[in-house]
């Protein structure tokens, strides 16, 4: 008996009136968003252009990574491996080395543009493509390649989610308001119940993490100590 | 005929300009139906009086230019909503609470687009029964059919519908310009709307304003700026 109900939403967050929620607790995963080397190591990646063309956003982001997100990502890690629940990650990048496979529009293809020094998307085998190594990933846990913010638009993350059996997903990552968002926002949509973990993402600024923070649509926003302490009660294991 | 037109403004990665092909531009209009009361006489005027505007001169544009014209609509596919994921059917209730689950199967009186913006013969409705259009239809089948690249996303609520929909399909490839004032959310929603339009222009595409959309529209077509309101 793993069914139970969960809070859900607080009255104040005014969309909708779900204050509670019932949920498989077994059938729970942790979706980890694009938590590559590149994403997170100042000295690669996206990193030194980005200290020098915006240095304000690089000291928020760094700090934030290393004081919240890296720590509680970890957490979340063990605790769903404790329960033995599924552990998936994503990762973006170019599927081909010059970047053909992305839309023109896209800053993910800024590389491309001459006088952007900002590599938002690394092609195949680049330094800091892969995930962060103090993650190490497990051969049965799932890794996504992605070119696209959410993994509902560019991977087969649903069909591989309904044949699991997985209802309710937990999620962070990379960044708050982008990829973090757009997935979340996809999950709820798509029927699923999805929760943001609050300390587990960052944005580039605070400004537009609190923004995504408050405005949840058909996703949820909690703490990590709420979802381990709403979700522990249900899991068998 | 393709032109280079402003898109967003400095951002890290940000793309400063981008290249528009006149014929893969097309209109997609969101949720605007007979649906709940606005909150406010403040919400009621941006409603009638800005956003139908707003919409009504775009209309006029890709009418006049014979670019194609899409309505979304949101509801429910069946009579008892069973299709619509379950927090979905029991978040209408706000709306109205004597009803446990507010339903708007396709059909009933409240589901139809509003008449001042309604479609004419040979537009495309698309019919969904979630936020984003992605989500619950063959959107992606028809506007790659149709040769659309570029989308001028209008509608209702900012933060929500036009939200999801703009941001998948900006996912999906599609360049998408965010009409901002032929979108509107109620008023007490207005912090959501400005984190929607502040993330979409840094991550997604570009917001504008219908004035400088229609300007776009002209620059990119090799058209005068008032040929489509004269035509229209």
């Amino acid at each position: 008996m793993t069914r139970g109900k969960i809070p859900w939403q607080s009255a104040k967050e005014g969309g909708y009136p779900i204050t509670q929620w019932e949920i498989e607790g077994d059938a729970t995963a942790l979706l980890l968003i694009d938590l590559q080397e590149a994403n997170l190591d100042p000295k690669v990646g996206a990193g030194p252009s980005l200290w020098a063309e915006f240095p304000d956003i690089a000291g928020y982001y760094y700090d934030r990574l290393e004081e919240s997100v890296l720590p509680t990502v970890l957490e979340l890690q063990a605790f769903a491996r404790l329960h033995h629940l599924p552990v998936i990650y994503t990762a973006s990048g170019l599927a081909l080395p010059d970047g053909r496979d992305v839309a023109p529009w896209s800053w993910r293809a800024s590389r491309r543009r001459p006088g952007s020094g900002i590599p938002c998307l690394l092609p195949p085998g680049a330094p800091g493509r892969g995930l962060w190594a103090d993650l190490n990933p497990r051969p049965d846990e799932l890794l996504l390649e992605k070119q696209t913010l959410s993994p509902f638009n560019g991977t087969p993350l649903e069909q591989v989610l309904r044949n699991m059996g997985i209802e309710n997903l937990i999620i962070g990552g990379l960044l708050t308001n982008a990829a973090v968002e757009t997935t979340a926002r996809d999950a709820g949509d798509r029927g699923f119940n999805a929760m943001v973990i609050e300390e587990a993402c960052a944005a580039l600024t605070a400004e537009e993490h609190e923004a995504t923070v408050g405005s949840a649509s058909w996703y949820v926003v909690k703490t990590k100590s709420e979802v381990v302490d709403q979700l522990g009660p249900l899991l068998a294991h | 005929m393709s032109q280079v037109i402003k898109w967003q403004e400095p951002w890290p990665g940000a793309v400063p300009s981008l290249e528009i092909d006149a014929d893969g531009v097309g209109l997609i209009v969101v949720d605007i139906q007979g649906e709940a009361p606005p909150e406010s006489a403040e919400d009621r005027f941006k409603l009638d009086q800005v956003l139908i505007s707003n919409i009504s001169r775009l209309l006029s544009w890709f009418r006049a230019h014979e670019r194609p014209i899409i309505y979304l609509r949101v509801g429910s596919f069946l009579p008892d909503a069973e299709d619509q994921h379950a927090k979905r059917r029991l978040s209408w209730g706000r709306w109205n609470p004597d009803l446990a689950e507010y339903r708007r199967p396709v059909g009933s009186p409240d589901y139809a687009i509003r008449p001042e913006i309604e479609p004419l013969p040979g537009e495309l409705i698309i019919d969904k029964n979630t936020s984003g259009a992605f989500n619950s239809s063959a959107i992606d089948h028809y506007l790659h059919q149709l040769g659309l690249r570029t989308l001028v996303v209008t509608g209702v609520q900012t933060y929500a519908c036009v939200d999801a929909t703009a941001r998948d399909a900006a996912d999906r490839g599609y360049n998408v310009i965010l009409a901002a004032d032929a979108c509107s959310a109620g008023t007490t929603h207005a912090v959501a709307e400005a984190a929607t339009l502040r993330t979409f222009a840094r991550y997604l595409g570009a917001v504008k304003t219908t004035d400088e959309v229609l300007t776009d529209l002209a620059t990119v077509s090799g058209q005068s700026v008032n040929s489509g309101a004269a035509a229209g």
